[in-house]
C-alpha cells in the first residue's frame, strides 16, 4: 500500500512538472492516474521492495548526502575528462576494470552503474553474474585496485545507507 | 545579475558540448568516446536549462527540472547500452597500454 502511495505521489508530480503547473486539481489528477498506471502495470513492472527495512527518515537525509556526493563526482569527472580531450593531461591507460558486487541487492547494482555512468570517466560496460562482478571502463585505469577501492568506499559510506 | 548568471550558464553549456563533441574525435575508441559524448551532452544541456530557468518562469523552471530529471536517468542508460552493444560485438580498446580485465 505504501509503495503504491509513493509511486503515484511521484508520477503525480512528474504530470504536474510536465504541465508546469501549481493548480492542486491538477495534483490530484496526477495522483489519480500515476494510481491507475501502477494498479493495471504494477505487476508487470515487477516493482520489487526497496530500503530492505532500513528506517525511511535516515533514507531520505542520507539521501541528501548520496546526491550531493554524486554531484560532486560528476563535476570532479567532467573537469578531468574535459583536460584529458583537451590535451591538457594524458590519456595514459585507460581500459576495463572488475568491480566485485559485493553484497548489493539487484537496486543497489543498479544504482551503483547509474551513479558510476552519470560520471564522467566510468561506464558501465557489462555485468559478469558468473564472477559476480561489474565489468567498468573507467578513463583511468592505471591502478585498478585503486579504482575498487574508490567505488567500495563509496559504496559503504554513502550508497549501502540508501540503496543497499 | 541574473542575466549575466544566465548569461555565462549558457557559455559554459556552449562548451561543454563543443569538448564533448572534439572528444568523439580525438579519443581513439568508442569506449573513451562514450565519456565525452554522452556526459557531455547531459551536463551541456543541464547547463543550458540552468540558464533557461533562471531567466524563465515557473512553468520553465518546472520543465527543466522534469527534462533534467529525466536526463539524469537516461543518460548513463544509453551510454550503458552503446557500451555494452561495443563490448559483446567484440570492439577492441585500442589505446596503447589499455587495461582490459574482461
Amino acid at each position: 500500500m505504501m509503495r503504491l502511495v509513493t509511486g503515484a505521489a511521484g508520477l503525480g508530480i512528474v504530470y504536474v512538472l510536465t504541465l508546469a503547473s501549481t493548480d492542486p486539481v491538477d495534483l490530484a489528477v496526477g495522483v489519480l492516474l500515476g494510481a491507475l498506471l501502477i494498479g493495471l502495470l504494477g505487476r508487470r513492472m515487477r516493482l520489487t521492495p526497496v530500503g530492505h527495512g532500513l528506517p525511511v527518515l535516515p533514507r531520505i537525509l542520507w539521501f541528501v548526502v548520496f546526491g550531493a556526493v554524486v554531484l560532486a563526482d560528476i563535476v570532479h569527472g567532467a573537469w578531468d575528462v574535459a583536460l584529458r580531450v583537451m590535451h591538457l593531461r594524458p590519456i595514459e591507460r585507460p581500459g576495463v576494470v572488475r568491480v566485485p558486487i559485493g553484497e548489493r541487492s539487484e537496486r543497489g547494482i543498479a544504482v551503483s552503474a547509474l551513479a558510476t555512468t552519470l560520471s564522467p570517466g566510468s561506464v558501465l560496460v557489462d555485468i559478469d553474474r558468473a564472477a559476480g562482478d561489474l565489468l567498468l571502463h573507467v578513463i583511468d585505469a592505471s591502478d585498478p585496485d585503486a579504482v575498487r577501492d574508490r567505488l567500495q568506499r563509496f559504496y559503504d559510506r554513502y550508497q549501502r545507507r540508501v540503496f543497499p | 545579475m541574473t542575466a549575466i548568471v544566465a548569461g555565462l550558464l549558457t557559455i559554459l553549456g556552449l562548451v561543454i558540448l563543443t569538448i564533448g563533441v572534439y572528444g568523439v574525435v580525438r579519443l581513439p575508441d568508442v569506449y573513451t568516446q562514450l565519456h565525452a559524448a554522452s556526459k557531455a551532452g547531459f551536463l551541456g544541456v543541464a547547463a543550458l536549462l540552468a540558464a533557461a530557468a533562471l531567466q524563465g518562469g515557473g512553468a520553465i523552471v518546472a520543465r527543466a527540472v522534469l527534462i533534467v530529471a529525466l536526463l539524469t536517468v537516461t543518460t548513463p542508460v544509453a551510454a550503458h547500452v552503446v557500451a555494452r552493444a561495443a563490448h559483446r560485438r567484440g570492439e577492441s580498446l585500442r589505446t596503447p597500454g589499455a587495461v582490459d580485465e574482461s
